[in-house]
């Protein structure tokens, strides 16, 4: 059964959790389920690691925090158009529609 | 539908961003349909304190929590934190390891930081 899979990611690339992520990521999207992946505070500087910024030509809906690139100052000038920055009214609605919503924070 | 979501956060506010930015994430779940409540846990009990001069990022902190008050957020805090030392005007209640884990075990989403 097809299922949303949550992901909520507030760890830099040197945390272990990062790799992490994208490995449930990349395994949800191999077995077919559709991915929503946010990236919050310190996650955001994950936005120009390649395999994250590959993911949504994979196949997930992928979002970063704009306020949380701001304050970690991630520069948006150059990312993946498909990933949306957003606000937390995005993360409310995949807390909302995912199951399961795994969070690595 | 709304979920139950507990933001838990444990670190402390005086080494790290992080509770506050756990702070800033609450109040925006708190601020569409969900039930949130945040987890004090530890150091992090200083973020309702009345002196928060040595917090990281006080100013954004002290920008938030008027809006935390409110909305009218639940806080709940571990039975052997100081009431004494926490802002009265939160609606804070005071719980053991035992509620807090039967709280904690009874939400949608839970979030630790």
């Amino acid at each position: 059964m097809k299922r949303k899979v949550g992901i909520l990611l507030a760890l830099p690339p040197s945390h272990a959790s990062a790799s992490t992520a994208l490995g449930l990521a990349q395994a949800a999207l191999d077995a077919r389920h559709e991915v929503y992946l946010y990236l919050i505070d310190e996650g955001v500087k994950n936005l120009h690691n390649p395999p994250y910024a590959a993911l949504p030509e994979a196949g997930a809906k992928v979002f970063a925090c704009a306020y949380g690139c701001h304050q970690h100052h991630v520069s948006t000038q150059h990312i993946n158009p498909h990933i949306s920055l957003c606000g937390l009214v995005v993360l409310s609605g995949i807390l909302d529609a995912c199951e399961p919503f795994l969070s690595f924070t | 539908m709304a979920k139950k979501v507990a933001v838990v956060i444990q670190e402390d506010p005086r080494k790290t961003h992080r509770p506050v930015e756990a702070l800033r994430i609450a109040l925006g779940l708190s601020a569409g349909s969900h039930q949130t409540t945040v987890v004090l846990l530890g150091e992090a009990a200083r973020l309702l304190s009345e002196d928060t001069d040595d917090i990281i990022d006080s100013d954004i902190l002290e920008q938030y929590l008027p809006s935390l008050n409110q909305l009218a957020v639940p806080f709940v805090l571990h039975s052997s934190t100081s009431a004494s030392s926490i802002r009265k005007e939160f609606t804070a209640r005071y719980d053991t390891d035992e509620k807090i884990r039967a709280l904690l075990s009874s939400m949608d989403r839970t979030l630790i930081f």
